[in-house]
């Protein structure tokens, strides 16, 4: 399957060997413990016989559900069980344990991703599968938010990829599946879902309405069970479907998934996601892999809005692809050099940690103008990519 | 057409005929000098309020020139007389100060008309399209005020930036650079011209990697010359990058996301435009490439910088020769982009109506201090009015704003686009 030189799976090997041995050497970042809380209070509530609501974990229950069995495995390991705030105050064996623990289903995504990058590129170009393979395995942006941040995002971005899979064997109700779990974890594939329908009317033409009923049956599956599960957690289906709607109010920041407001009622995001609906569908042509049809939607999400820098996480198995397909690695480098550099997103957490402030305060003049610039060149680059994937695709005539 | 034909047949006898170009030259450049006697001393002018503060070499010049003027009239009268005093009477060596303040700008004007005269009809071997270049440059009303009246420094700088890009053009990089450097120590603006530069080099040119450094390299000697006279020659610290005028940060802050998260537009629209340009500019020869980069880059930057007109000028010499020599429509775009430029600048509250330090505008005009006629005061009504402010400057501003994005756009739009994604198509 792979046709890697031995030089080039040697430097894989050595660097998946470092990733593993620098596990547990990132500190405890506030969103490692914020999941380590919810896993912590997840699997209290189960010992006591409840059962954990929406309502008070939002949308980050589905993400903590799925930790809770590796909290719960290291539970039950036979080492000296510390506290959480005895765990971030002293470097202790229980607190390597946890972070080897918790952050084994990083590990298992982070391999997934790369084969399924692989094997994506694989089915367009074989030459070029390597390049990507590469790309995303030794891309020290996904180190630093995967490893270092202890973002999560990579397990829907993984099943996003599945997702795609699928969706390029024709094997539409699994890959409505996989997506709508992909949505229960992180939300943001329902934006995507438009754009594999997109694609699996190009693919099977007026054949598509015998798929349409088992796809979009496959998607709502699993939503309606986790709202029925909320129903009966919460005593009664109105309660749940009460709770998700309260969601605007009860975690406005997923208000930003809007992006700029160009008026009270005028948000960006939706406005370009349908102009690139409208282009994908109208203009692109019909032999582009869905792989970068996926990846124009999340282009126009975290160029119209604030996007912080995990969220490029979710891209960056596409990006791989796309850049590997494209042969193009200058935009590529890019984006992530430019990314890891803004304070919007990255530099700045990760600068914090040795103790230096780099927020925009307005009496820090080389900060005041370098930051600033950065996110600048950052965000130009996420618009040229996502102009450059549309006009690579248009159909001319 | 009826109107535009005789104006066309006037032109072009001046464009034709060497001796009465250099004819109708001499009399503009005689009414230049007039008018620099004449209208009172700008706020760009009021540079002597820097000596002994500001090190930057414009206001060395500055210096040098006023004790000059001492010299030759062994005047001890305070520089504020010159500056508030009454354009009208005005004595006559305090005329010749003004002259001598503006000496450096006008020079750099009719410098920048011979330039481009010789840039045009050397790349062309046509004289008519060098005299037809230089007039638009030095017969435009613009340079009038931002040149000799404004007495901006930038003139000077656009001149060494289009003399690096003419030597570009001839493949001399190493002088191309130092003038380069020279541009980027005395106004640090046209560092967003270095990657510019060097996407011609790698893109177009093909040149060797030797001389892809040159530019990195003055452009670096360049901010070092630009830091040290700012930071070391002056009284100034490392704040004015984010104190002062935006025209002294390379990248403005413009655009701000949240109070602690801001986003530079400028930086943003800048790096699109390489990005584009990296991808897909194309052109048939090296000048028309150089002349539509530069352009669409430094538009961008004005566009996205705060608004300051005189720094049109940036751009405005390489906006000349593309008229001059690519395409003549684009002129009405050009005299309607002014035409908003100067109606913005009329209407500006900041400046309005041209004022000046001493209540008078650069029209002679007066607008301010005792006993202004009743005209003066139905313009500055007119000017502090709700509909001048709320309505007409922002209708104007976007207006212009618009226009300078239109251009952009057309310049752009003659890249090749189609082709390079069907290049890309087939592999």
């Amino acid at each position: 399957m792979f046709s890697l030189s031995r030089r080039w799976i040697t430097i894989v090997l050595a660097v998946w060997a470092i990733k593993l041995i620098l596990i547990p050497l990132p500190p405890l970042t506030s969103d490692f413990l914020a999941w380590i809380q919810i896993s912590q209070h997840v699997l209290n509530l189960i010992s006591n016989g409840k059962l954990p609501s929406v309502g008070a974990f939002g949308v980050y229950l589905g993400l903590g559900m799925l930790l809770t069995p590796c909290y719960w495995l290291w539970t039950l390991l036979p080492i000296q069980h510390a506290t959480l705030a005895e765990i971030v105050a002293h470097p202790s064996l229980a607190r390597y344990s946890l972070m080897y623990v918790m952050k084994s289903p990083i590990v298992v995504s982070d391999f997934f991703t790369g084969m399924l990058v692989f094997n994506l590129v694989r089915k367009a170009s074989p030459s070029k599968a390597n390049k990507a393979f590469l790309s995303w395995h030794l891309n020290p942006y996904n180190w630093y938010w995967l490893y270092w941040s202890t973002t999560m995002d990579v397990i829907p971005a993984v099943i996003v990829l599945l997702a795609i899979q699928y969706g390029i064997n024709r094997k539409w109700s699994r890959c409505a599946f996989c997506l709508s779990w992909a949505t229960i974890l992180r939300l943001y594939p329902v934006l995507l879902l438009p754009f594999f329908m997109v694609y699996a009317l190009w693919v099977e033409g007026r054949a598509l309405t015998k798929h349409v009923a088992p796809f979009l049956a496959s998607f709502a599956t699993p939503l309606l069970l986790i709202i029925v599960f909320q129903g009966y957690v919460s005593g009664s289906f109105e309660a749940a479907v009460n709770t998700f709607l309260q969601f605007p109010v009860t975690q406005p920041e997923l208000l930003d998934f809007f992006g700029f407001r160009l008026s009270s009622v005028f948000t960006l995001t939706p406005f370009l996601l349908v102009l690139q609906l409208y282009f994908s569908f109208a203009r692109w042509k019909r032999e582009t892999i869905l792989a970068l049809l996926i990846l124009a939607p999340l282009l126009v999400f975290f160029a119209s809005g604030i996007g912080f820098g995990l969220h490029l996480v979710w891209a960056s198995p596409l990006l791989s692809i796309c850049a590997a397909l494209d042969n193009d690695w200058l935009l590529f480098s890019l984006i992530f050099i430019s990314g890891f550099l803004s304070p919007i997103t990255t530099s700045r957490l990760f600068i914090q940690y040795f103790g230096w402030d780099i927020t925009y305060q307005g009496n820090q003049p080389v900060i005041d103008l370098l930051g600033p610039c950065m996110s600048g060149v950052h965000y130009g680059t996420k618009i040229v990519y996502l102009l450059k994937l549309n006009l690579y695709r248009l159909r001319w005539r | 057409m009826r109107l535009i034909a005789p104006i066309r047949s006037f032109l072009s006898f001046f464009l034709q005929n060497r001796n009465a170009y250099f004819a109708l030259f001499a009399v503009a450049a005689a009414i230049k000098l007039m008018l620099s006697a004449l209208a009172p001393a700008s706020f760009e002018l009021e540079t002597w309020q820097f000596f002994g503060f500001y090190a930057s070499p414009w206001v060395v010049v500055e210096e040098g020139l006023v004790q000059v003027w001492r010299i030759l009239t062994s005047s001890t009268i305070s520089l504020d007389v010159w500056s508030t005093t009454n354009p009208w009477t005005m004595q006559g060596n305090l005329r010749l100060l003004s002259v001598l303040l503006r000496l450096p700008a006008f020079a750099s004007d009719v410098m920048m008309s011979a330039a481009l005269y010789l840039a045009a009809a050397h790349f062309t071997g046509k004289p008519h399209l060098g005299r037809l270049s230089s007039l638009i440059w030095f017969l435009n009303p613009f340079t009038l005020f931002a040149a000799e009246l404004l007495a901006v420094p930038d003139v000077l700088v656009a001149l060494l930036t289009l003399v690096s890009m003419l030597y570009l053009v001839r493949e001399k990089t190493f002088l191309s650079s130092v003038f380069l450097c020279c541009a980027i120590g005395l106004k640090l603006y046209p560092i967003v011209l270095v990657p510019a530069i060097l996407i011609y080099m790698h893109r177009y040119s093909g040149m060797k990697l030797r001389s892809q450094l040159y530019p990195i390299i003055w452009g670096f000697l360049g901010v070092v010359a630009y830091l040290s006279w700012l930071l070391l020659g002056s009284k100034l610290t490392v704040n004015y990058f984010t104190t002062y005028t935006p025209v002294s940060q390379p990248f403005a802050v413009l655009g701000v996301l949240s109070s602690n998260i801001p986003l530079s537009v400028a930086a943003a629209a800048l790096t699109v435009v390489y990005c584009l340009a990296w991808y897909f500019a194309r052109d048939s020869s090296s000048m028309g490439y150089l002349i539509h980069l530069f352009s669409v880059v430094l538009l961008t930057y004005f566009i996205f910088s705060d608004f300051f007109p005189q720094y049109f000028i940036w751009v405005l010499p390489f906006i000349t020769l593309d008229i001059a020599l690519f395409s003549r429509r684009r002129f009405a775009l050009l005299a309607v982009l002014l035409l908003f430029l100067f109606g913005t600048w009329l209407l500006n509250s900041d400046s309005g109506a041209f004022l000046t330090p001493s209540g008078y505008s650069l029209l002679m005009i007066p607008l301010e201090g005792p006993g202004v006629p009743s005209y003066s005061i139905a313009i500055e009504r007119f000017l502090q009015a709700e509909l001048t402010k709320l309505v007409l400057l922002p209708l104007s501003a976007d207006a212009m704003y618009a226009f300078a994005l239109v251009y952009i756009l057309v310049v752009v739009s003659h890249w090749n686009w189609r082709r390079r994604a069907r290049d890309y198509e087939t592999g």
